[in-house]
């Protein structure tokens, strides 16, 4: 079972503890994204993994067993660095070799993974071009087809897609998905951009402060973020403080007014009195008939933006934060507005 | 780092030859001769005469800071046209401005004499057209002949350092300043001035210490009135064998250099400012108006002038028959001839070798080859040694760089104080000559080495290594083809430099075994045409030699730009 884990690394750097016990695991055939601000130790993660570093302490297992001991050149795991890295000594089709060389693969076999591997990137004609005659978005399908050449186990990908420009960014991470999808190998996506993590994991795993502070399905994480952090970190809005006033039913006092809202799965219930963060992810501006009322919540539409086929309405809250959601329909600025919230709409979050 | 773990250990393991070898050629051939002049001077402390130390100390600082003054004088202008504009032979003439920086100073003495010594083109052709029986210019032996060599010789690197720094200079820069309301001289003195200002005052410095360790030259141009503290060195240990004297000449000499190299050092210490890297040739166009047309022509002519007519009149000269050899009356056959490369393959009973003048050139390139081998290796392994321990640098590398620092005199001094009574004494010991130009060009294999090699990004070598290359793969397929390049351009230089080093070889080669450069030297102040005609085929084949190197150079570092 081509399984990966990672359990309890620890790293220090200059004297910090950067790693702070990260657990997590791929599965065969999934995409996981790490997803954590820059220096949060992202890299580091993937260059134990790969082999380049050693944790202070904390494991890698491939497929159940220890693999701390096998040099970064026994691996055979792919990683795809920040800046490539690609052999400027070498043409494109001599730097996609470069791995089947240095396993010995036999001349013909090489010859045929090198043209296999840059068809896979639509580069097929590059193969005797230099690699400093490449632009950005070139270099970047070089390196992913000589990381894949050579069939490795897992893939990594450090922060791929950062010195691109945004629309061949956005060109590059649907093609990313595809590939990775096709070619079945177990893949580490490190990004610290939330959009990106969600179009390319398959499940999503957020470091924060030297742990692993939630790991799920892309869907679930951004449904039910473990925390604060998680929510302001995936960029939503709508983020209120209260203080929990009943628990059955589950009401909390906030600025707004008193509030229903739903636990997250698997959530302690919170004491009485107890500070907490709500987050507001309204969905309509009509009350829906048959569904439970979690209360209202009113607020000046601040403007509203035409994005194509919605609108983005961002509105300022009674507490004085920001809302954003989205509408079918345009609101005028400066109009008072009300929203119904359903239980689903409505999270408390803890601290 | 776990994957650096074989290669870490493999380095303490290796680490004494990473380190011992570099380091035994350093302490054996530099610091222990530097040593022994010191200890020679306490030995007989009596013979120091005060007044020949202040004489040559003041004259050398004196030529020096003219010499310089006169090279950033005449090297600007040139810098700015080479930064600006583009004209039609413009990389022949930039690689030709290198050339007389890497020439033997014997040559350049030979070619300054072919044209305008007392047997130079100007000097006969006059004596022809007037009947005169003297030559009528003297320029042998005149201060004027220092200065003029000086600019000849260092003018190279005003156009280098600043025509470089100038070239990155971003042109919009300039402009800018003129659409804010600068007039074309505010601009430059206001904006390009400044921001030149440290190449400018880094290549000054550079130009100083070498006028200031120069020579050749003025043994050769200047003659007997003109004595720096490394001519001065040389006469008093060579021809009035006072030992303690040069040794102390040889210390305020080495102090000297020191104190400008430290200040070099500052200059050049701290981040050079990157200033907007662009595409090359951007700031560069053709001239367009009149104005901007005289100044490239009269750039040219000028670099003409000084540089390729001294040159040409060397080359025209070893080919040509123009006055009577000893021996010879009545009428002379003037006219072209190959006598004198002729002459270099036979013994002459009255030769002042007793052996064919060939040997030298044989003797050269065997020296030449033998440097190149040590100092390409031990470059290489202190280039690996200070990239790897950082920490290090900071202290070893003025160590490393002092045998820089020591002028070639002095190191050849301390090889005859420390070697002559040792079993390495210059009569049995044949690699003392490479040895010690092999510390000679040490420094400038390792400037070649060592950014390149610090140059390679740790993730190329990771990377090499997730793909499966094992250290000694890193190492050969990645870390050494990427320095390559540098390794090939350390050794020729090294090469270049063996073969035209003329202070230290001038002390330690055996009179019966002498260099391309010692041979040129003898052949010139001996008396009669033929002596003066092989000494222009010498010098002659030596600028071939250095000229091809040079091409070779300048090629490797276009194509190492190219990759950039």
């Amino acid at each position: 079972m081509d399984r990966l884990e990672v359990i309890d690394l620890y790293k220090e750097y200059e004297g910090k503890a950067l790693l702070n016990g990260v657990n997590f695991h791929v599965d065969a055939g999934e995409t996981l994204c790490l997803l954590g601000s820059s220096g949060s130790g992202k890299s580091t993660i993937l260059r134990i993994i790969a082999g380049i570093e050693t944790p202070d302490s904390g494991r890698v297992l491939w497929q159940g067993s220890d693999i701390s001991a096998v040099p970064v050149y026994q691996r055979n795991f792919g990683l795809m660095f920040q800046d490539y890295a690609l052999f400027p000594h070498l043409t494109v089709a001599e730097n996609v070799a470069f791995g089947l060389r240095m396993h010995k693969y036999p001349r013909q076999a090489i010859t045929q993974k090198v043209n296999e591997a840059l068809e896979r990137v639509n580069m097929t004609s590059f193969g005797s071009r230099h690699v400093t005659d490449l632009s950005g978005g070139e270099q970047q399908r070089i390196a992913l087809a000589r990381a894949l050449a050579s069939d490795p186990h897992l893939l990594m990908l450090d922060e791929p897609l950062a010195a691109l420009d945004r629309s061949l960014r956005v060109e590059i991470q649907e093609e990313l998905r595809t590939l990775l999808q096709q070619t079945g190998i177990p893949a580490i996506y490190v990004t610290h951009d939330q959009e990106e993590a969600a179009i390319l994991g398959d499940r999503l795993a957020l470091l924060h402060d030297g742990k692993i502070v939630q790991c799920g399905r892309t869907e679930d994480v951004y449904r039910f973020p473990a925390s604060r952090w998680v929510a302001e970190f995936l960029g939503m809005t709508g983020l209120l403080e209260g203080t929990v006033s009943s628990t059955d039913p589950l009401g909390v006092e906030t600025e707004c007014g008193l509030l229903h809202p739903q636990l997250l799965p698997n959530a302690a219930s919170p004491r009485p009195g107890e500070q907490v963060t709500l987050l507001v992810k309204p969905t309509h501006i009509k009350p829906e008939p048959g569904s439970i009322s979690a209360g209202t919540i009113t607020g000046t539409v601040e403007h509203a933006r035409f994005l194509g086929d919605h609108y983005r309405i961002e509105l300022h809250l009674c507490s004085g934060t920001r809302l954003k959601f989205v509408s079918s329909s345009p609101l005028p600025p400066g109009q008072e507005m009300t929203l119904p919230l359903r239980a689903q709409d409505l999270l408390l979050l803890p601290e | 780092m776990s994957w650096l773990h074989p290669i870490r250990s493999a380095l303490t393991r290796s680490g004494i030859l990473l380190w011992g070898l570099p380091l035994a050629l350093l302490i054996g051939f530099f610091f222990f001769p530097m040593a022994s002049i010191l200890g020679v001077m306490f030995e007989r402390p009596g013979s120091i005469i005060l007044r020949d130390v202040w004489q040559p100390l003041g004259f050398t600082v004196y030529q020096a800071l003219l010499s310089t003054l006169l090279t950033l004088l005449f090297g600007l202008p040139v810098a700015y046209v080479f930064a600006r504009f583009d004209f039609t032979g413009k990389r022949l003439m930039r690689t030709l401005t290198m050339l007389p920086f890497i020439l033997p100073t014997v040559v350049t003495a030979a070619a300054f004499n072919a044209l305008l010594g007392p047997r130079g083109w100007v000097n006969l052709f006059l004596m022809n057209i007037t009947g005169a029986e003297a030559p009528p210019i003297t320029f042998l032996n005149t201060f004027t002949a220092i200065l003029v060599a000086h600019v000849f010789y260092n003018i190279a690197i005003i156009i280098r350092v600043v025509g470089s720094a100038w070239s990155q200079l971003d042109p919009r820069l300039e402009q800018s300043a003129r659409v804010l309301g600068a007039s074309p001289w505010k601009a430059f003195r206001e904006v390009t001035l400044p921001l030149l200002q440290r190449p400018i005052l880094s290549a000054a410095l550079l130009v100083f210490l070498f006028d200031f360790a120069s020579f050749g030259v003025i043994l050769m141009l200047g003659g007997p009135a003109y004595q720096t503290l490394e001519v001065a060195i040389y006469t008093q240990a060579l021809h009035y064998l006072n030992l303690p004297m040069a040794g102390l000449l040889s210390l305020i000499q080495l102090s000297c250099t020191l104190v400008v190299m430290l200040i070099y050092g500052k200059v050049n210490r701290g981040q050079q400012v990157q200033l907007f890297p662009r595409l090359s040739g951007e700031g560069t166009r053709k001239p367009r108006t009149a104005a901007e047309r005289w100044i490239v022509t009269l750039t040219v002519v000028f670099l003409f002038l000084l540089q390729v007519l001294p040159l040409g009149a060397l080359v025209a000269r070893s080919v040509t028959r123009l006055e009577a050899d000893r021996g010879q009356r009545g009428a002379v056959q003037t006219g072209l001839t190959l006598d004198y490369y002729r002459e270099l393959f036979v013994n002459q009973q009255q030769s002042i070798f007793y052996v064919p003048p060939i040997n030298a050139v044989v003797n050269s390139l065997e020296y030449a080859g033998i440097t190149m081998v040590i100092s390409v290796t031990t470059g290489t392994l202190l280039a690996y040694a200070l990239v790897k321990k950082p920490a290090v640098r900071r202290w070893l590398d003025p160590l490393i760089m002092l045998p820089f620092g020591a002028s070639t005199v002095t190191l050849g001094l301390g090889f005859v104080v420390a070697f002559n009574s040792s079993p390495l004494a210059r009569g049995s010991f044949p690699w003392l000559v490479p040895l010690a130009h092999s510390l000679i060009a040490m420094p400038f294999v390792l400037r070649a080495i060592q950014p390149a090699l610090a140059s390679i990004p740790a993730s190329i070598r990771q990377s090499a290594a997730v793909l499966g290359a094992s250290p000694f793969h890193v190492w050969w397929n990645v870390e050494m083809k990427l320095i390559s390049r540098a390794l090939l351009s350390g050794a020729l230089f090294s090469f270049t430099i063996s073969l035209g080093e003329f202070g230290a070889t001038s002390f330690i080669s055996r009179p019966d075994n002498p260099t391309l450069p010692v041979a040129i030297f003898r052949y010139l102040s001996q008396p009669g045409a033929m002596n003066y005609g092989q000494a222009m085929a010498m010098a002659t084949i030596l600028i071939l030699v250095c000229a091809l190197s040079l091409t070779l150079l300048e090629n490797l570092s276009h194509a190492l730009v190219k990759s950039d």
